[in-house]
């Protein structure tokens, strides 16, 4: 066992002291997000609403028409989706986002201004 | 924590119409349902958000049939306080768990428990107060 350990000391290679070139692009720890990121997960924040737990989601579906959710409903899909991505949607625009695809949109001009 | 009382305080208002109304109900859902984690922290409740949001949801649906315009400002000055109330850590655990959370609808009965009562058939709900709007379904 002493000779076997022996000859793998022996035999390991020499550690490498290459010194490594400084790297002169700057590298960022998370890559911007982007439109299809907030989409699925937008999809993905919206399946944990009751109402639309079954439901086809599309980009172009509208919350009350397609969807066919009421009022709080419409409240509970926009306040998920606001906990999915850690912003808070003013209710003046929440009044107005009537479909999937407007919240996104809005969400991702959001993440961008960060 | 201290709290400040005024922060959730909004004074009594009269809305111009349905649609005004309408849109100040929905804000409120929406703080109600937005404050529902911080209910559970704050109370150190044990319940889930999606719990308290449940309950929430059946205090606004009990309301649905309200027409009226002044009724409906009538429960929204009402629900406004009790945000404030529980926001506020103004209550007091039981106040959450037994007044503002608990189920309030009449529990399953018996055919017999029903006919001791001198009722077959539970209680329907009013189908509208006052004036019922043409331009809100």
């Amino acid at each position: 066992m002493f000779r076997l350990a022996l000859r793998q000391a022996r035999f390991a290679p020499a550690p490498i002291r290459a010194i490594k070139p400084f790297n002169a692009i700057r590298t960022y720890a998370v890559a911007p997000i982007t439109k299809e990121e907030v989409t699925n997960r937008a999809f993905e924040a919206l399946k944990t609403v009751a109402a639309l737990q079954e439901s086809n989601l599309s980009v172009e579906s509208s919350f009350t028409k397609d969807l066919g959710l009421d009022s709080l409903d419409t409240v509970e899909a926009l306040v998920a989706l606001e906990e999915e991505f850690d912003l808070e949607i003013p209710d003046k625009i929440s009044d107005e986002i009537k479909t999937v695809g407007e919240a996104i949109n809005y969400i991702f001009e959001e993440e961008q201004k960060l | 924590m201290s709290t400040i009382p005024a922060r959730l305080a909004r004074t009594a208002t009269m809305s111009s119409g349905p649609a005004e109304a309408r849109t100040k109900v929905l804000k409120l859902y929406r703080d109600w349902y937005r404050g529902a984690p911080e209910i559970c922290t704050l109370y150190s409740l044990g319940l889930t958000p999606g719990y308290i949001r449940h309950a929430i949801r059946q205090r606004f649906e009990e309301n649905r049939h309200v027409t009226d315009v002044r009724v409906i400002d009538h429960l929204l000055l009402k629900g406004r306080q009790d945000y404030q109330e529980t926001m506020n850590s103004w209550k007091q655990n039981d106040h959450v768990v037994g007044i503002l959370l608990a189920p309030r609808g009449r529990p399953q009965q018996t055919f017999m428990q029903k006919f001791l009562e001198g009722r077959d058939e539970d209680q329907v709900l009013p189908a509208a107060t006052g004036i019922v709007h043409p331009n809100i379904p």
